[in-house]
């Protein structure tokens, strides 16, 4: 595939905002759209300079009301602000993927300066934490 | 004092290219996840990967 991976030293930590090509182009290959993905985990190769990231994809479709009790939603103007995401956006915990650490998958948006445009903060985290543990009540609830 | 330590100077990786929109108004799908995941795979089929931080 050839894929331009950045230096190991950039990767981003768990929690922080990037900015990834999503969703593929009709051709399969990654697109124009960029869209703030939540750093979930971290990987690296340790045979090569290789590495990734694993991630949950935002959307500005907020869906208030029947997923902000399970996904992480971010609408105060100041964090928006401080996390250098232009509209209120809905972190799906649904769905992780793992993408490649590479100029491939992730860009720089035209609003912002880095790739990684910020880190949630201790509240957000534990506002995440608490989403994922709902979560698990819920599936634990469904399962009985 | 998390937040504090993750704090770091910003990371610039390369200029914003013009022809990339941001644009995340529709939602992610499994099927377009699952064509990631398809068009990335031999990517992690060589090498000997570890995680390095992950969900706590």
């Amino acid at each position: 595939m050839g894929l331009h991976y950045f230096d190991i030293s950039t990767l981003p930590r768990r929690y922080d905002i990037a900015w990834c090509r999503f969703p593929l182009d009709g051709n399969d290959a990654p697109g124009i759209k960029l869209r703030p993905v939540l750093v979930r985990a971290t990987k690296r190769d340790t045979e090569s300079g290789r590495s990734a990231v694993v991630v949950s994809y935002g959307t500005s479709n907020l869906k208030l009301g029947r997923r902000d009790r399970v996904d992480l939603v971010i609408q105060n103007a100041t964090q928006l602000n401080r996390l250098n995401l232009p509209m209120a956006t809905r972190f799906d915990l649904d769905i992780m993927s793992i993408a490649p650490w590479c100029s491939e998958f992730f860009a720089v948006p035209n609003h912002a300066e880095s790739i990684v445009t910020g880190s949630l903060n201790d509240e957000q985290i534990a506002r995440f934490k608490t989403k994922l543990k709902r979560r698990e009540t819920l599936k634990q609830m469904a399962e009985a | 004092m998390i937040t504090a330590a993750r704090n770091k100077a910003k990371r610039a990786y390369a200029r914003p290219n013009p022809d990339y929109v941001v644009d995340y108004s529709d939602e992610v799908t499994v099927e377009q996840a699952e064509k990631l995941t398809q068009y990335v795979r031999k990517e992690f089929e060589r090498g000997n990967w570890v995680t390095v931080e992950q969900d706590s």
